[in-house]
């Protein structure tokens, strides 16, 4: 296998992400080419001091802010929940207990007899309800 | 599923830090970016977390691409505003030599290093091939190599 293949596979030999058979095929090249041995050790090297940068821890006020904002959302919740299963509440206990429904009673239709000033042949019967049917003097209906 | 916020922050908030520091290289900004992507996780639909680590990398991820994007149109809609120069805190060589690589290849060296992560997660994280993660890796070591090194 020439250097140039060899090298695209050492990135993950360092890595520890390489089939078997291309670990030995690795391992077999670098014992007899000086030149890919110093390029591994060239990027294991690159790879320690990649590892070893400082990266500073983020500041108490992210925390604080992060933090303080759930608690916040989950108080806001819960007193849009809370709020919202008391009216609820209220509501069904109004329900059950407030209402009392009417006793339905069946009334007799009434009915009364308006001349249509328009079509003297045209009589309305008017039911109480304010509904009505429309008829001819002989009292059938439309 | 209700996540508890508080103890993802206390678990992986550090770690998630590191990854968005890593890729932007300023505290006062990695720290808003990490405010943002909470914000986002406890917006998030959480039913179907395979990996929490990942899941929260993937989110900010977004986060900090959102921000570039953002950024990118600000300057757009604005061409006579000079750009603020980023106060990037780099100490180490490797570090700038980090931070010139382009985005895509800063990226996987950023979660391999820095966030421990295998390639099936950084594939899972990038929606790539793990062979796309492999030579994007290799390419990264063999920049770094040659900008620090200059043996080869």
């Amino acid at each position: 296998m020439n250097c140039k293949k060899i090298e695209e596979l050492l990135s993950s030999y360092i890595d520890g992400e390489l089939e078997r058979d291309d670990i030995i095929k690795v391992e077999n090249h670098i014992k007899e080419c000086s030149e890919c041995k110093a390029k591994l050790e060239h990027y294991q090297s690159i790879k320690e001091m990649v590892k070893s940068i400082e990266i500073p821890s983020p500041s108490y006020r992210v925390e604080r802010n992060i933090i303080g904002y759930t608690r916040r959302r989950n108080y806001f919740l819960r007193f849009i929940f809370s709020t919202s299963l008391l009216t609820g509440l209220g509501a069904l206990l109004i329900l059950t207990f407030g209402h009392t429904a009417p006793p339905v009673v069946e009334k007799p239709k009434e009915y009364y007899m308006v001349k249509e000033e328009k079509n003297p042949y045209m009589e309305i019967v008017y039911e109480k309800e304010g509904n009505y049917i429309l008829t001819n003097y002989e009292g059938g209906s439309f | 599923m209700k996540l508890d916020i508080e103890s993802i922050y206390r678990m992986y908030g550090e770690y998630i830090y590191r990854y968005i520091y890593g890729m932007v290289h300023n505290k006062a900004e990695a720290e808003d970016l990490l405010q943002d992507t909470f914000i986002k996780v406890m917006k998030a639909d959480s039913s179907e977390i395979e990996n929490m680590k990942s899941w929260l990398i993937t989110i900010a991820r977004y986060t900090i691409y959102d921000h570039w994007r953002r950024e990118r149109r600000r300057l757009k809609l604005r061409p006579f505003v000079r750009e603020k120069k980023r106060d990037i805190d780099l100490k180490l060589d490797i570090e700038r030599e980090i931070e010139k690589l382009p985005p895509k290849l800063k990226e996987v060296i950023i979660l391999r290093e820095i966030n421990q992560l295998n390639y099936k997660e950084i594939s899972d994280i990038l929606g790539v091939e793990i062979g796309t993660v492999k030579s994007r890796l290799s390419r990264a070591r063999i920049k770094l190599g040659e900008s620090l090194g200059g043996i080869f």
